[in-house]
């Protein structure tokens, strides 16, 4: 946890709603890492948001602790919380017309983030210039394609170097061309720059490109996963359900079992 | 942040309210003008309106001082033709020639004019000589070329001296005769002479008149008194003319601050005027002027109607933050997202409102300047008086309005970025729940604080101020039930057609969550139905008022005996006094004759009876007693049967019905009312009861003589005047309807709320800016929901028909609050703007057809824009651009 961008410890996140409270996290435990991609998956209602939340410190814990960049977020006034968040959270929403400022050309609103964040004007242009988007700079929001305006909102939530990058399904809306962009922007910027990047997705390209995986189900984390190897879990009833992209490998859900009674491995093959 | 249309409409908002803040004021001063109109038409242009008087000891320096003062009154503003007038003697002068002298008391005076105004009977003398009277003359003896001498008595009054003795004589050559004044009749010239110079015929010494006026050029007068001690006493009087271009309340009151400096001016002894008076030999100075009034007059009228267009303005200002505070809000809600990108950034929700306001500055300081320059412009176009007031424009208090209005929109986007990122926190009930706690507090005090009749000021603050902030409660309860009733019947609307059904669950839904946009609208319309409500029923008041207080469109007061006996068409006599019954108490009898009584007096149906059955029941019946009705405040005191006894008559009556007023009733005491024929026949039958100084058989007049007496006349009071005066009757006193409705005293009030109703429908249109801001808020929704019907093979019109099913029932149900509530609340409070609550029980609440009907045309004018509007935007919108934002 030490070296973590941003780590949970035993997180615990309720809601009050209309219809009483909803425990949305129940003893959440994550790291993220500086340069590393972390994948959260998981169903609807799962607490993949409200984890987001917490992790970019637009949320605080109803209980256990989550520290950004060494601080506890539980110690923060709203105030310096905010500040903490200008300075080392980047966010991107699954919309792109949630990530930009409608009718402002590209390059002036980074460079308004900039001012902003107290960063080089040049950050702007740079950044522009690492994602593609150099003959876009004068172009508004309106006239980018998705994936464009995906990766203008990178830019835009890189803008001041901060050292978490999160993104909740950036790619939910966009084409699969599109999709391979931004999966390629995020890894070269988790390696380039450094950056923690935390991902919501559901998306099969994103979780290849991650390092990490973190399956949500009812507000825990039920594995966690590197990349390449897959976890599942057996109930009481010996059923084991698999992740919904393994599962689509066999089209009519029928699979041969090989069982090893020696090694005690199962080996599953398309019927 | 903003774009082009918003900043526009911010713009067009702070313009509105500005410029109707700004008119209050302008308004304010041009009722000063109208009542100072008024008021300067009331003055006599034929007779000076301001004296200053002053006691002299005449010497070289006497001149000087005169004309200091001429000078200073005609450097004064607003006056004219000032006059010098010198008189020398006082109560004991007489004159003198040998042995034979004067009875009567006279004076030497030196007016400009005063010699040209005699009829001189003999010259020849001397030019600078003195004119004495046919009675000087014959008494003295003397004619052109002699000379005579005036000898003066220092009197108590006289500057610097006590007690009485000789102050000397001087002589005076004879210039010629002048011829006597006819009895104490003075000419013409000499009704502006102060009157204490003019001749009075003295009964007690057998019709001597005094003083008797030595009259002389005031030139001639220093030379004359050359040759005499100086010290001689007198007076000095100065008289000055109201100017007929004087207008406005500007005017006088420069006239009035002029005079009153001039007053203070003339008491200082030691420069200016005063020091030249001192010098003169002149002081113990008075002013005497009714200009001092005529500014107090103009000043209550304007104290009067201050309090009425102060509470408009400050409803104006409310109105105007309520629409550029809800404006805010909208403007937030349809930016959410982006305040939403700003947030996550780590933007100070202060932040965000310093940039929304900085943003949102300039269209505030465009709108301000343009609404504060508009302002006075509106009053000049609308107003009472044609006379521009721009400086009236009250531009501290514009500063001030945009601030807070720029501060209500910054504390509106600060509201919504600070609950960007909690979703569940984005309803704004505060709007309408500061109204609906505000507006119960404004009703509580008026159930607790009422109206003074005695203090017109807080009458007005209290009988304005709080309906309209009560239409403003009302109408937030009422749309409270509404919506909950909304919320209750939102999921219902299964079997009707796809455009009702979408309608249905739009409209359930805007009632529900949106009543934010619905309250301005509705408190405006009321506010504007009320105002108009308010005007006719005072219209109507003052209508049946005025006929009761005069008796037809004009009345004439006669007195001596009658001579006109047949009165022409439209005219009738009525005649009114006091008289007592059996029980001691006071009763004011009235006595109509029944001629033409009906069409001359205009009769009013709130009266209580139609004329023909008042006159019916009032007819002789050849009874012992006399029919008679009892009228005006406890009519019910009246006794039944009894006698009522005007001077030196004792007339039985018997009470055949009670009204509610009558003309010329008066409000003190119960009215009696009798038909003078009845009179006449009750006396023809009973000449035993009439007592003998009535003389034999005598008629109507004779027997009613003690009685004030009215000619009555409808729209023919030119005719009937000159038919009495060229008959010899004696018109005393004439009073019209028309002044009386005209009176700025009541004039005013109709006057505040005839602008109320003007500020209120132009804060109609500013509350449909606030229903555009939320239609405008709401164009993602209304793009996807128009997308989605024309994918569902829907034609276009479902959505257009929904849409305008959605903003006419919107504006249905914001209207319809606004009148229930004015209606309500009109009802309740309307007797607290009876211009004469004496007169008539309380003023009718009417909801003018014509005032609903352009509220709600312009309401429906309005709505049909914002529809419009909104489903232009809607079908142009593109879905996919919609959702990538």
């Amino acid at each position: 946890m030490a070296d973590a961008v941003v780590a949970c410890r035993d997180v615990v996140q309720i809601y009050a709603s209309e219809r009483g409270t909803v425990q949305a996290l129940r003893g959440v435990d994550v790291d993220a890492h500086a340069g590393s991609v972390t994948a959260v998956v998981g169903p609807s209602g799962s607490g993949k948001s409200s984890l987001l939340r917490l992790l970019a410190a637009i949320d605080v814990p109803a209980a256990g602790e989550v520290t950004l960049t060494g601080r506890s977020l539980g110690e923060l006034s709203g105030r310096r919380r905010r500040r903490l968040r200008r300075r080392a959270v980047g966010f991107v929403s699954q919309r792109p017309a949630d990530n930009l400022e409608p009718g402002v050309p590209l390059r002036r609103q980074l460079r308004a983030a900039a001012r902003f964040r107290q960063a080089e004007l040049a950050a702007a242009d740079e950044l522009l210039e690492e994602l593609g988007l150099s003959t876009r700079a004068g172009h508004r929001p309106g006239e980018l394609s998705g994936g464009e305006q995906q990766r203008a909102a990178l830019a835009r939530a890189l803008i001041g170097g901060p050292a978490l990058l999160v993104a909740d399904e950036p790619t939910a809306e966009l084409d699969r061309t599109a999709t391979v962009d931004v999966c390629a922007s995020l890894r070269r910027l988790a390696a380039d720059r450094g950056l923690a990047v935390v991902v919501a997705t559901h998306d099969a390209a994103v979780l290849a490109a991650a390092d990490r995986v973190l399956h949500l189900r009812d507000g825990a984390v039920q594995s966690a996963t590197l990349a390449g190897e897959q976890r599942a879990v057996i109930d009481g009833a010996g059923r084991v359900q698999l992740p919904p992209e393994v599962v689509a490998w066999f089209p009519n859900q029928r699979v041969r079992l090989e069982v090893d009674p020696e090694t005690r491995t199962v080996r599953i093959w398309p019927s | 942040m903003a774009r082009l249309p918003g900043l526009l409409a911010l713009a067009a908002a702070f313009a509105v309210a500005a410029a109707l803040l700004a008119s209050a004021p302008a308004f304010t001063a041009a009722v000063g003008d109208v009542l100072a109109d008024a008021a300067v038409d009331e003055l006599p242009a034929d007779r000076p309106v301001l004296t200053l008087r002053g006691f002299a000891e005449f010497g070289p320096d006497t001149a000087g001082a005169r004309d200091a003062v001429v000078d200073a009154l005609a450097a004064v503003p607003g006056l004219r033709d000032p006059v010098a007038t010198l008189a020398l003697g006082d109560t004991q002068a007489h004159l003198r020639v040998g042995t034979r002298a004067t009875t009567a008391r006279v004076t030497l005076l030196a007016r400009a004019g005063a010699a040209s105004a005699v009829d001189v009977v003999a010259d020849g003398g001397p030019a600078g000589g003195v004119l004495v009277s046919e009675t000087v003359a014959a008494t003295l003896a003397v004619g052109p070329g002699d000379t005579v001498t005036l000898v003066l008595r220092r009197s108590a009054t006289a500057v610097g001296e006590t007690g009485a003795g000789s102050a000397g004589a001087v002589d005076l050559p004879v210039r010629g005769v002048y011829r006597d004044f006819a009895g104490a009749a003075a000419p013409p010239y000499f009704r502006g002479v102060p009157p204490e110079l003019l001749p009075q015929s003295l009964a007690v010494f057998g019709g001597l008149v005094e003083p008797q006026l030595l009259i002389v050029e005031p030139a001639h007068l220093q030379t004359l008194l050359d040759g005499a001690a100086p010290g001689l006493p007198g007076r000095l009087w100065w008289q000055a003319f109201v100017d007929p271009s004087l207008s406005g309340a500007d005017d006088v009151a420069t006239l009035a601050g002029a005079v009153a400096g001039l007053d203070r001016a003339t008491q200082d002894p030691f420069t200016g005027v005063g020091g030249a008076l001192a010098q003169g030999g002149v002081g113990g100075l008075v002013m005497r002027t009714e200009l001092a009034d005529l500014a107090a007059q103009v000043d209550d009228g304007i104290e009067r109607i201050e309090p009425a267009v102060g509470s408009v303005q400050v409803a104006a200002g409310a109105v105007g933050l309520l629409v550029v505070g809800l404006g805010g809000w909208f403007a937030a809600v349809r930016r959410r997202r982006l305040l939403r990108v700003w947030a996550i950034e780590g933007r100070a929700p202060w932040a965000v409102a310093l940039r929304t306001t900085a943003a949102a500055g300039p269209a505030a300081v465009v709108g301000v300047a343009v609404g504060g320059a508009a302002g006075p412009a509106l009053v000049r176009a609308f107003g009472p008086s044609t006379v521009a007031h721009p400086e009236a424009a009250p531009w501290g208090a514009l500063i001030g309005f945009a601030s807070v209005g720029l501060a209500m929109v910054a504390v509106a986007t600060a509201t919504a970025a600070s609950r960007a990122l909690t979703p569940g926190a984005r309803r704004a009930h505060w709007a309408w729940d500061l109204a609906l706690y505000g507006g119960a507090a404004a009703l509580v005090a008026q159930a607790l604080v009422r109206g003074s009749r005695a203090d017109p000021g807080a009458l007005d603050v209290v009988g304005l101020l709080v309906p309209v902030a009560g239409i403003g409660a009302a109408v937030a309860a009422g749309g409270r039930v509404v919506g909950w009733l909304a919320h209750r019947v939102r999921q219902r609307g299964g079997g009707l057609g796809a455009a009702w059904l979408l309608a249905w669950r739009r409209t359930a839904a805007a009632l529900g969550d949106r009543l934010s946009m619905v309250l301005p609208v509705a408190l405006a319309a009321g506010v504007a139905v009320f105002a108009a409500g308010v005007v006719a029923s005072v219209d109507a008041g003052l209508d049946a008022k005025s006929r009761i207080v005069v008796g037809g469109d004009v009345a004439m007061r006669t007195t001596g005996p009658p001579v006109v006996t047949e009165l022409p068409a439209g005219a009738t006599v009525i005649r009114t006094g006091t008289a007592s019954v059996q029980t001691g108490s006071r009763l004011w009898l009235v006595v109509v004759d029944p001629d033409g009584f009906a069409a001359a007096t205009g009769w009013d149906p709130s009266f209580g009876l139609p004329a023909d059955e008042f006159l019916a029941r009032l007819a002789p019946t050849g009874g012992d007693a006399i029919p008679a009705i009892a009228a005006g405040p406890e009519a019910g005191t009246v006794p039944r049967t009894g006698a009522v006894r005007p001077a030196g008559l004792s007339l039985p009556f018997e009470t055949v019905g009670e009204l509610t007023a009558v003309p010329r009733m008066t409000p003190l005491r119960p009215s009696l009312v009798m038909r003078s024929d009845a009179i006449a026949a009750w006396a023809a039958a009973n000449p035993g009861r009439v007592p003998a100084a009535f003389g034999v058989d005598p008629d109507v007049d004779t027997l009613l003589r003690t009685m004030s007496r009215f000619v009555i006349a409808a729209d023919a009071a030119d005719d009937v005047e000159a038919l009495l005066a060229a008959a010899g009757e004696r018109v005393s006193a004439v009073e019209t309807r028309a002044a009386l409705i005209g009176d700025p005293a009541f004039s005013g009030q109709r006057w505040a709320f005839d602008y109320l109703r003007l500020v209120a429908l132009a804060a109609l249109m500013l509350a449909f800016v606030v229903f555009a801001f939320a239609l405008a808020a709401r164009r993602r929704q209304m793009v996807v929901a128009e997308a989605l019907t024309g994918r569902m093979g829907l034609g276009r019109w479902v959505g257009a028909s929904a849409l305008a099913v959605e903003v006419g029932a919107l504006t249905v149900v914001a209207t319809g609050l606004g009148l229930g509530a004015a209606a309500g609340l009109g009802w309740l409070v309307i007797d607290e703007f009876d211009p004469l609550p004496e007169v008539l029980p309380s003023l009718p609440m009417i909801l003018p057809a014509t005032g609903v009907a352009a509220v709600v045309a312009l309401a429906a004018g309005l709505a049909s824009l914002a529809w419009l509007g909104a489903w232009r935007a809607a079908r142009t919108g593109d879905m996919a651009e919609v959702l990538r934002g």
